[in-house]
């Protein structure tokens, strides 16, 4: 406890020098406070005129059109116009009588006004063309009709227009529609005057709607984007500073020549740009709630106004951002040699994370299973979801997790490439020395690659298991396919890890032997755990971790229900068998050892207990919170008889029996119901059963203590004092 | 105090494979000061490194103080002070900030790190600038920063990497006396350099290093001796003239 105190002061004072460094920068202060105070004024009142621009063009506009006499205006047009926009407005009306007695009022039409001017003896189109008038219209007079009312004589309209300008084709809509109806109307007056059916074959009639969700328009689709841009901006220039900026000052070596390993440093720099980006964005935030109170603008950019909870979850989700950009641009710039190098690197980065920004724009785009471990995509959709106020809590926690998992291993990766370009450079190395595969091999992974093959293995799982939810195909082969997936992921991706990095199979993956009585204890505990893990799983439903309906577990009994007409062996070999191998192959066997540089005892069982717990949790389609606690139970007893064995085999023993004894439980349920054996899903078993499952659990732990208490002590005797990256 | 035992290093150009360093075998002791020579390339620095443990060698080993490189490098580095002509300084900080930051990744606590820095702050002269921010240095003042880092620890052994490059008369004095200090304490040094007339003036036992390969080994007198030649320099141009070109190793 007292190391490891010491260990966390240590890092707050490596994190106060890297702060020290960074803000006394004078540039680090500029992108800090100026530019947010600049721009966000700049960005208001760029706002506010487009604003006030979008309303003028709305609700006044005045179209210009050009005739090319006053008299045949007056004689002709002026009549026809007044007639057609009487029509229009009495159709309107009867339109919205409609529709108030319907669905709601409708909003009025907005009102606009026409000018004319005339130009005798100079042809329409040239004025047009030169922005004269928007419209031109050229009138000739047709033979009269006798009886036809003053005004209403017909009359050749030729329509001139800008066919490329907005505004020449809105004052062309607007003479065409009022003509139209003034046809339209003639056309029914004198079908009516002749005694003819004055209706047409087709009645046409317009009933705009608004769409189910959207508002008039709403900041929250903007947000991720902005929140992009300001933890970018204020990540950027402390990340190359920490890392590039060492090599270029020459300091480097001398950071890399101290007794301190190469993740604590990339800790203390990771947490100082963390900070930074913060901190930018707390300013960013502050600058812009100030502005947007200041010029009213909050109602109108989001549909509830600007409120505190509001601001929270945007500040939320900015330290999420830049916890992610903070170690991405770390894992970049560490590769650099020098600010040069570093922002050429960082251009075509920021560029690929505007674009989910842009993306998070595009209304269909749902967050799903996928794309909720898809690294940047992911926290922008969830952001735009949680402004929206439409987040699925799965895919919450899952954008959450991932995040975290990619950030983890860019500081990983960061930790392994920072530094050793100041040696190869200074030593007639390269960078591919330093990605080359060992020449001697390794008794364990390193735990920048085991944290690395995580990372991979993450995106993998959803994406495979999103291919096995395709559901082709008969339940046969679907169980072949879920077991090919999981040996695909938990047993390929670790195999081409620790090919590349030539570790040894059999000692990277604690493919060693055990003792006998090691595997008889292994194996009792296989058949006594799961009553407790019944009972945690309970606990945890009284403590609220529930998310399956009931829907979820009539799909989980038809599932059953298909089972049962496949051959016993095959559900257990995919379902029970080949998981539980697999599984211990990666959890128990690569990382467990992965983790030894990092941790020691108890801590790697805690921490591998931990991550088994949530990948039973994350699924692609669902959260499954109810699996965490029994999944880390039994990762906790897995682990520990791992570390007290040294060998992944009796784990996997262990885990294969239980896993068979809870499907063939669950598959032969009323059969054993029927010889007085229930098991309801929701009940506490009976004491007694307890009382014996904890009796031979400790019987059989107190087995595999004593089988292996001589190869653990010798074990601690030849421990290497610590192992270097 | 320093053992370095068949030491090989292999890097990759291209689809060569290059010696970087080729069996070296020398020690060094307490109050000894060893100078590592050779023209560049030589295979001077990687030697450093792997001594203290932040290079992995192909084979061979380096031990300090019984502490063999590849199996404990943070218990070396601690007894380590490094200091190298092309280390640099924190813009933004102050000498008395860096050196006590120094000081605390070394583990030095901090009532032993303040008088430390009392103790080489008069040693080297350091009062006068000791809270001005480095940006603001001459190159003489940030190299003498740079020697005061390398002792804040109180390592027991040196290793100097062309420790003069690129100083003047005064600063090179600087570097002279900083080394006869250490030996008079009686630290173990390996000074890296190609300047073989300054390493003449500076070190007890010479090694003379080419194309990773350990020429010569042994005092001022006894490679005239067996040479005939007067100055290190003349030595090492006649055993180039002898030495077989580099090795490169097929891949």
């Amino acid at each position: 406890m007292g190391v490891r105190r010491q260990n966390l002061a240590r890092l707050a004072r490596l994190t106060r020098k890297e702060l020290r460094e960074t803000l006394r920068d004078r540039r680090t202060v500029i992108t800090l406070v100026l530019m947010p105070l600049l721009v966000y004024p700049l960005l208001s009142i760029s706002f506010q005129k487009s604003l006030l621009v979008n309303v003028q063009q709305t609700t006044d506009e005045v179209y210009s059109v050009g005739v090319e006499s006053q008299a045949i205006l007056g004689e002709y047009l002026q009549p026809l116009l007044a007639r057609g926009d009487r029509i229009l407005k009495a159709r309107e009306q009867a339109e919205s009588e409609r529709s108030s007695a319907g669905s709601g009022a409708t909003s009025p039409a907005p009102a606009a006004r026409v000018s004319f001017r005339w130009f005798p003896g100079s042809p329409l189109e040239q004025h047009v063309r030169n922005l004269d008038v928007q419209v031109g219209v050229r009138l000739r007079p047709l033979p009269t009709v006798v009886g036809a009312p003053r005004g209403l004589q017909p009359v050749y309209c030729e329509l001139i227009h800008r066919g490329n300008s907005p505004t020449s084709q809105r004052a062309l809509r607007f003479l065409e529609e009022r003509l139209r109806a003034v046809n339209d109307a003639s056309v029914r007056e004198r079908l009516a005057n002749s005694g003819m059916y004055p209706g047409l074959p087709a009645e046409i009639a317009y009933q705009p709607v608004a769409a189910d969700t959207t508002t008039p328009f709403s900041l929250a689709t903007l947000v991720p984007l902005v929140l992009i841009l300001m933890t970018i901006t204020g990540a950027v220039y402390p990340a190359i500073d920490l890392t590039a900026g060492e090599r270029e000052r020459g300091t480097l070596e001398t950071l890399i020549a101290a007794p301190i390993s190469r993740m604590a440093l990339l800790a203390a720099k990771y947490a100082a740009v963390l900070t930074v980006a913060v901190l930018t964005a707390v300013v960013n935030l502050v600058a812009m709630s100030v502005t947007i109170l200041s010029s009213r603008l909050g109602a109108e950019l989001f549909p509830g106004g600007l409120s505190l909870v509001l601001i929270a979850e945007v500040f939320a989700l900015t330290v999420l951002f830049a916890a992610f950009f903070s170690a991405i641009l770390l894992a970049l710039t560490s590769f650099a040699r020098s600010f040069k190098e570093a922002q050429a690197y960082l251009i075509p980065v920021m560029l690929l994370a505007i674009a989910p920004g842009l993306l998070s724009l595009m209304p269909g785009l749902r967050l799903n299973g996928l794309l909720a471990v898809t690294p940047l995509l992911n926290i922008v959709l969830l952001s735009r979801d949680l402004l929206e106020g439409t987040a699925a809590p799965a895919m919450m926690v899952l954008a959450v997790v991932s995040t975290i998992v990619y950030a983890a291993a860019a500081i990983a990766l960061a930790s392994r490439v920072f530094g050793n370009d100041a040696l190869l450079y200074a030593s007639r190395g390269s960078w591919s020395d330093l990605f080359r595969r060992p020449e001697l091999p390794r008794e364990a992974p390193t735990p920048a690659a085991t944290l690395f093959c995580l990372a991979v293995m993450f995106p993998c799982f959803f994406l495979l298991a999103n291919v096995a939810g395709l559901r082709v195909g008969s339940v046969h082969s679907q169980l072949i396919l879920n077991a090919a997936i999981t040996a695909a992921v938990f047993g390929l991706c670790p195999l081409l890890f620790s090919a590349a990095q030539r570790v040894r199979l059999l000692a990277g993956f604690q493919l060693r032997p055990a003792p006998w009585w090691a595997f008889v204890g292994a194996a009792s505990l296989g058949t006594s755990l799961w009553p407790m893990a019944h009972e945690i799983f309970l606990f945890g439903r009284w403590l609220g971790l529930a998310s399956l309906d009931a829907s979820q577990f009539a799909a989980v009994e038809r599932m059953l229900d298909a089972f049962r007409v496949i051959p016993p062996a095959v559900v257990l070999l995919t379902l029970a068998v080949v998981p539980a191998v697999l599984e211990e192959f990666f959890f128990r066997g690569y990382l467990f050892n992965g983790l030894r540089d990092r941790f020691r005892g108890g801590s790697i069982v805690v921490v591998s207990a931990f991550l088994f717990g949530l990948f039973h949790v994350l699924t692609p389609s669902l959260l499954t919170p109810e699996r965490f606690l029994p999944s880390c139970f039994m990762g906790l007893v897995l682990g520990w008889v791992c570390y007290r064995t040294r060998s992944v085999l009796p784990s996997m023993l262990l885990h294969a029996i239980h896993n068979g004894l809870l499907l063939g439980m669950a598959l032969n349920r009323d059969r054993l119901a029927a010889r007085g054996w229930n098991l309801p899903d929701a009940e506490h078993l009976p004491r007694m059963w307890l009382a014996v499952a904890v009796v031979v659990t400790a019987a059989a732990g107190a087995l595999v203590w004593y089988a292996t208490r001589a190869t653990n002590a010798a074990s601690e005797r030849i421990r290497q004092p610590h192992r270097a990256d | 105090m320093i053992s370095v035992v068949e030491l090989t290093k292999s890097f990759h150009a291209g689809r060569r494979k290059i010696l970087a360093v080729d069996r070296l075998t020398f020690h060094v002791g307490a109050g000894e000061v060893y100078g590592l020579l050779g023209p560049n390339g030589a295979g001077k620095t990687t030697t450093l490194w792997m001594i203290m443990g932040v290079l992995p060698p192909n084979s061979g080993y380096a031990e300090v103080e019984g502490y063999r490189s590849t199996n404990a490098p943070d218990a070396i580095k601690a007894r380590i002070g490094l200091v190298s002509a092309s280390a640099g300084v924190y813009p933004w900080l102050t000498p008395r900030e860096t050196l006590l930051f120094f000081a605390d990744l070394y583990g030095v606590p901090p009532d032993a790190a303040a008088e430390s820095l009392q103790r080489i702050t008069r040693m080297l002269g350091l009062a006068e600038y000791l809270d001005q921010r480095c940006a603001t240095l001459s190159t003489g003042q940030k190299q003498r920063v740079n020697l005061a880092r390398a002792l804040m620890h109180d390592p027991r052994i040196m290793l100097m990497d062309e420790p003069t490059r690129g100083l003047d008369v005064l600063g090179s004095k600087v570097i002279f006396d900083y080394v006869r200090h250490l030996r008079t304490v009686g630290k173990a040094v390996i000074v890296c350099t190609h300047r073989l007339d300054e390493a003449q003036r500076l070190c007890d036992r010479f090694g003379l290093l080419h194309h990773g390969r350990l020429l010569h080994e042994g005092t001022l007198a006894e490679l005239r001796e067996r040479t005939g030649c007067e100055s290190l320099t003349e030595m090492f141009l006649q055993f180039i003239q002898d030495s077989p070109p580099e090795t490169a190793v097929s891949t």
